[in-house]
């Protein structure tokens, strides 16, 4: 209790010189002398990052030789359940999945916002899917190319798509998902947290939001 | 020589106003650095909700910073027009309001040369080469400057004792923005904050200019 008491004593104490402090720092700042270069200064320090972060290349996760390889045998053990067809996915790693193009694909829908992709001519009758074990996913799927221009959530999912200037529209969430009568089935699998499907649908599609 | 009031009225706002340079960053930087706690959880959703409490604390600094650009001094024994002191003071919050939107924008970077090298692949980092920054930035642009020139105004007509005309701006003001939300029925795009600011910056700067012209007030 004392402890305490004496404690936010000495943080109310700290508290009132730092304002003393400050209120004679801004006193003691001209707009004319060192108000204007502090300004700018900063200005040119966060643009001066910003540049440096923009310039850098988005760095793989380092990991050890004997670490990838333990990696690469769980993806193995993986793809294994997968053609034992211990999850119910469709048997092989890729796999391609037919899609009725005359009816609207629908992304994702909920009350509020319903995403769709109109039909285009390049839209064929397949889709492309693709397995990553969730560790690795990071190093095989190039997802420097699949940065978002806007970020759609799904629950603690994402979802990530891209518009029309990148090109292509992939999908990547955290739940094993699939099309199914054109529509994103979340399959509750007990393997699924640690997997990611990575979608890859044709070029130049046209989102439309309703 | 004729004097150049405007010139005058420009020292004694900046003099008043300087330290809201140092207030922004200060404030900024500390809610940056709050932030980098979170690149050691989990999951990797930060960047989004980073932007947005830079964002919210600078528009609260900026607000609070234009109520204390609008009080009167008591002892001002050469007061300038108050036509001339809001022309000056908002074009100084238009400077604040892009010093403020550039560098809550900005900010947000700092964290991400210090986080872990694999979620660096999750975000976007070409940062200065997509055009969505230089739309939020003309965004929060206005956004800053409807928030604080509404601040400003409420206070000058607090200043100038002129309740009944305070209320009529609050109730036009209020009105406009619930009609303007009631048309749109979902939450704003890029150009639905445009029209919404500059819409709400027409009713403010229609006021000032009605209200405060000429010389003397009363």
């Amino acid at each position: 209790m004392i402890v305490a008491a004496l404690s936010g004593l000495l943080f109310f104490v700290i508290v009132v010189l730092c304002a003393r402090l400050f209120r004679q720092l801004l006193v003691k700042i001209r707009w004319t002398g060192s108000i204007k270069w502090l300004a700018s200064g900063y200005v040119a320090v966060l643009v001066l990052v910003a540049v440096i972060v923009s310039l850098a290349e988005p760095a793989l996760p380092k990991i050890s030789a004997e670490h990838y390889q333990k990696l690469q045998r769980e993806n193995e053990t993986l793809a294994q359940q997968f053609e034992e067809q211990r999850i119910t996915t469709p048997a092989n790693k890729a796999w391609e999945q037919p899609v009725d193009v005359t009816q609207p694909f629908i992304l994702y829908s909920n009350p509020d916002v319903h995403y769709q992709i109109k039909h285009v001519p390049s839209l064929k009758n397949t889709v492309r899917g693709k397995i990553y074990y969730a560790n690795i996913a990071t190093m095989q799927a190039d997802m420097s190319k699949i940065m978002p221009e806007s970020v759609i959530e799904i629950d603690d999912n994402f979802l990530d798509i891209l518009f029309e200037k990148h090109g292509q529209v992939k999908m990547l969430t955290d739940r094993l998902n699939f099309i199914n009568e054109q529509r994103l089935i979340v399959a509750q699998t007990s393997y699924a947290s640690r997997i990611y499907v990575v979608l890859e649908v044709p070029t130049k599609l046209h989102m439309k939001k309703r | 020589m004729a004097t150049n009031y405007y010139r005058i009225q420009w020292q004694q706002t900046t003099e008043k106003i300087r330290g809201l340079f140092v207030m922004i960053m200060i404030v900024q930087l500390f809610f940056g650095f709050v932030s980098v706690q979170s690149v050691f959880r989990e999951y990797v959703s930060y960047s989004i909700y980073n932007g947005v409490a830079t964002i919210m604390v600078t528009l609260v600094t900026l607000s609070f910073g234009a109520i204390h650009l609008a009080k009167l001094e008591r002892v001002d024994v050469f007061r300038l027009p108050v036509s001339t002191k809001w022309r000056v003071d908002s074009v100084m919050l238009m400077v604040l309001s892009l010093y403020g939107s550039v560098t809550a924008l900005l900010v947000p970077y700092l964290t991400y040369a210090v986080t872990r090298h694999d979620y660096a692949t999750f975000y976007d980092t070409t940062l200065l080469t997509s055009t969505m920054f230089y739309k939020n930035v003309v965004i929060c642009f206005m956004m800053f400057l409807t928030a604080s020139m509404l601040s400003y105004t409420i206070q000058l007509f607090l200043a100038y004792k002129q309740r009944s005309w305070l209320i009529m701006y609050v109730v036009v003001i209020g009105l406009c923005a619930i009609i303007y939300v009631n048309v749109m029925q979902q939450l704003f795009t890029a150009w639905q904050w445009l029209c919404f600011c500059s819409m709400l910056l027409v009713i403010e700067f229609g006021f000032l200019q009605w209200r405060f012209k000429g010389g003397s007030m009363k």
